[in-house]
């Protein structure tokens, strides 16, 4: 998977790690957990290929709106995406205390 | 919740067949939940666009492959059939009167214009020998909605040629040039024409649909993608040409038929290259044919 936090694919596998969901119940999901509103058409063209690649799976069910859930490999990409994301964000906020102490060091010039 | 607007619902059916009859429901069933509103109709409208030139989606390769054949296969009989006739009836207007200047019968445009000649024919063989492969397996294979497809232009094309028989009958009797035409003749002529445009129009549209309804599998489909490269190549060649003189000519006949020779020379142009773009994508998915058990 490319992209990052922001990207549909990776919002809709971190809704469903908390369980199984369907496409409304995702967005409402990432709406309050991300503040981020997916758009149906979005949410489907992500779902659509994540179900390509094997890492959701649509459950059985007799009603239009068919939930879905992880499988082990959308569980493990999800795993390393954050894993990733985190590394980096640690990083990068390491990098900007060291900057903003030289900013204080010099005076405050910007 | 207030259900889908119709523009949801447009948008909806807008999205690829094999889309729509996986996630289609369920898209439904989502726009009912959000409730209609001009953003979730665009983002309906993009990601149905973003399908269309990207069709990464299915849980099966095995059916994904089998569809891009089918598409391809669609979009070259359908672009053919567009840059075929749109270039016989723009060269018509362009080249049958042209405008003081400008001579197609002679020197580099001579030339061009058999080499187009001679690519339109190779173009219209195999896209007719492509077409009755296609045809044959899928009325042999797609049951009786196949054939209700089939029927009326088929129909409309014989009585296309037997209609033919008592104006080829007149004309041969008759010198048609500086008298004027019998009333029976120039009503019937305008009739046969229509008739001739619409069957042109019914049976380029029907084959894509006869083969959504066939699913046919990618071993029957693939034969026709492989001929879909010298087709779409040759379709290049007239393509080019109504191009070059379009911008030769420009508007030297005046602008009712510059209008309407520039919409047909852009819609072949068009037609041509997107069979192009459609047969590159179909050759991809071409090796990766997985055969049916013997």
């Amino acid at each position: 998977m490319s992209g990052g936090v922001a990207d549909p694919g990776v919002l809709v596998l971190g809704s469903l790690a908390g369980g199984p969901k369907h496409g409304w119940a995702v967005t409402e999901d990432v709406r309050e957990a991300m503040g981020v509103t997916l758009g149906p058409g979005t949410l489907y063209g992500a779902l659509a290929r994540l179900e390509a690649r094997g890492l959701v799976r649509a459950l059985p069910s007799d009603e239009r709106r068919k939930p879905y859930e992880l499988t082990a490999a959308g569980a493990t990409a999800l795993r390393e995406r954050a894993e990733a994301m985190r590394e980096f964000s640690g990083t990068a906020l390491r990098r900007l205390a060291s900057g903003s102490s030289a900013l204080d060091f010099s005076g405050g010039a910007v | 919740m207030s259900g889908p607007s119709r523009w949801q619902r447009l948008a909806v059916t807008s999205y690829p067949p094999s889309f729509r009859e996986r996630y289609g429901d369920e898209l439904t069933a989502l726009c009912e939940d959000t409730g209609p509103g001009i953003r979730s109709t665009a983002d309906l409208a993009l990601g149905s666009l973003r399908l269309w030139l990207s069709p990464s989606y299915g849980p099966d390769p095995v059916e994904r492959r089998r569809w891009r054949l089918q598409s391809t296969a669609a979009t070259v009989w359908v672009c053919a059939c567009t840059v075929l006739a749109g270039t016989a009836a723009t060269l018509r207007l362009q080249v049958d009167g042209p405008p003081p200047g400008f001579d197609p019968t002679t020197g580099a445009w001579a030339v061009a214009n058999n080499a187009a000649g001679a690519a339109i024919v190779l173009a219209a063989v195999l896209v007719a020998l492509a077409g009755a492969w296609l045809g044959f397996f899928a009325l042999r294979e797609g049951g009786p909605a196949v054939r209700r497809v089939a029927i009326a232009p088929v129909v409309c094309g014989l009585v296309c040629v037997v209609a033919m028989v008592p104006f080829a009958w007149y004309s041969s009797r008759h010198d048609l040039i500086g008298t004027s035409l019998p009333l029976w003749f120039a009503l019937g002529g305008l009739a046969w024409l229509l008739l001739v445009m619409v069957t042109a129009v019914w049976g380029t549209l029907a084959m894509p649909y006869a083969l959504r309804l066939a699913a046919l599998p990618a071993d029957r489909l693939r034969p026709a993608v492989v001929v879909g490269v010298p087709v779409a190549l040759a379709l290049l060649v007239p393509a080019t040409l109504l191009v070059a003189v379009a911008l030769r000519v420009g508007d030297a006949w005046g602008s009712s038929v510059t209008v309407v020779t520039t919409v047909s020379t852009v819609a072949v142009a068009a037609a041509a290259v997107v069979a192009l773009v459609s047969v590159v994508r179909g050759l991809k998915a071409a090796p990766h044919v997985v055969a049916p058990p013997a």
